[in-house]
């Protein structure tokens, strides 16, 4: 009870004294290290309700509502690539 | 004029003919040959499946290149016609497509998938979510020890947590632009923080206390919950680094004893 109560406070002091001194930002510099490699991704998205997108839909996209081939519910991408070795902790 | 029904009910006509491709009753209405009028609505229909497929590929590209372009429309047309849009945002539409995922047979030898599909979500999400300034934490200073348990703390709104039994971070990074689908991990599991960083979405690997700890500040318990969950494990570095990425939006100081 006591040692939590003491991590308690050790935490927000951690986190008064680093608002005190500091820019947010150098708070994570001690001590804190991210546990794993960060990746960051910048990738503009595009909108999806771009006039562009709805008025020429019709003239690429106007095919054939097709019937449902056995072939579409075959995963055919980079799925292969992972081949049957993916798979959770402890099996 | 006296069979041709309201303007609101002739809305919903048309809108049954070009969503759900139920035509004859607004067909029924239109003057000239049926066949015709048919084949022109089918071009507001299939435009329409067009756009709404297009922004879930938008949504999930890792997903359309792991299972292929055939089976991902055939999976998205399938998805739309039971969960169509409620807004007229499309950017916000896709929300359900994870749990379809989940329970669409043709893709239970990919057990993963829906779980790369939750985390393609939460990117999305997160970098729609709304900008949020850092708290002020040496106004942290002036809550007292007893009052600190009760301290509750709000995320920045593009906070996600991932948690996921797969590797999914492994699978999601070997489908990025210009790499060829081998992931660099065969086993799991992978607890994912995904946040934004200016106009940019980052992710990284947590270990699992520090997710569980995440999980339940998101969740919206107390400090001193938090810290009994958490058992014997330490979780300041894990509240500071939050607070370091400038994920922490604010604060408020419970009762501890409330009058």
């Amino acid at each position: 009870m006591n040692s939590k109560r003491a991590l308690i406070r050790s935490a927000v002091a951690g986190l008064v004294a680093a608002g005190l001194g500091q820019a947010p930002s150098a708070i994570a510099s001690d001590g804190a290290a991210p546990a794993g490699k960060e990746k960051c991704y910048g990738i503009a998205k595009a909108g999806q309700n771009d006039c562009g997108t709805a008025t020429h839909a019709c003239a690429g996209l106007a095919k054939k509502d097709n019937a449902p081939d056995e072939w579409k519910y075959v995963p055919k991408g980079t799925c292969t690539k992972l081949g049957g070795k993916l798979k959770p902790p402890g099996k | 004029m006296s069979g041709a029904p309201g303007l609101a009910a002739m809305q919903r006509e048309f809108a049954a003919a070009v969503t759900a491709g139920d035509a004859d009753a607004f067909v029924a209405h239109l003057a000239g040959d049926p066949g015709r009028a048919l084949r022109r609505l089918a071009i507001y229909r299939r435009a329409i499946a067009a756009n709404r497929c297009g922004a879930l590929r938008a949504a999930y590209p890792v997903v359309a290149r792991l299972v292929g372009d055939a089976f991902f429309d055939e999976a998205a047309r399938r998805f739309t016609h039971a969960s169509p849009p409620r807004e007229a945002d499309l950017n916000r539409y896709g929300a359900g497509l994870p749990a379809f995922l989940a329970g669409y047979p043709p893709a239970a030898a990919l057990p993963w998938l829906a779980d790369v599909a939750r985390l393609e979500w939460a990117w999305h999400e997160s970098l729609m979510a709304a900008d949020a300034s850092p708290a002020d934490f040496a106004a942290l200073a002036g809550v007292s020890g007893e009052a600190q348990p009760a301290l509750r703390f709000a995320l920045h709104p593009s906070v996600r947590l991932v948690r996921s039994a797969w590797p999914v971070l492994a699978i999601w990074e070997a489908n990025q632009e210009g790499r060829d689908g081998t992931a660099a991990r065969d086993e799991g599991a992978d607890d994912i923080l995904v946040w934004r960083d200016g106009a940019r979405v980052r992710l990284a690997l947590l270990g699992a206390p520090e997710a569980g700890f995440l999980e339940a500040i998101m969740a919206g318990v107390t400090l001193g919950e938090a810290a009994d969950r958490a058992g014997q494990w330490d979780f300041a570095p894990a509240l500071a680094r939050l607070a370091g990425l400038g994920l922490i939006a604010g604060f408020h100081a419970g009762d501890p004893r409330p009058a």
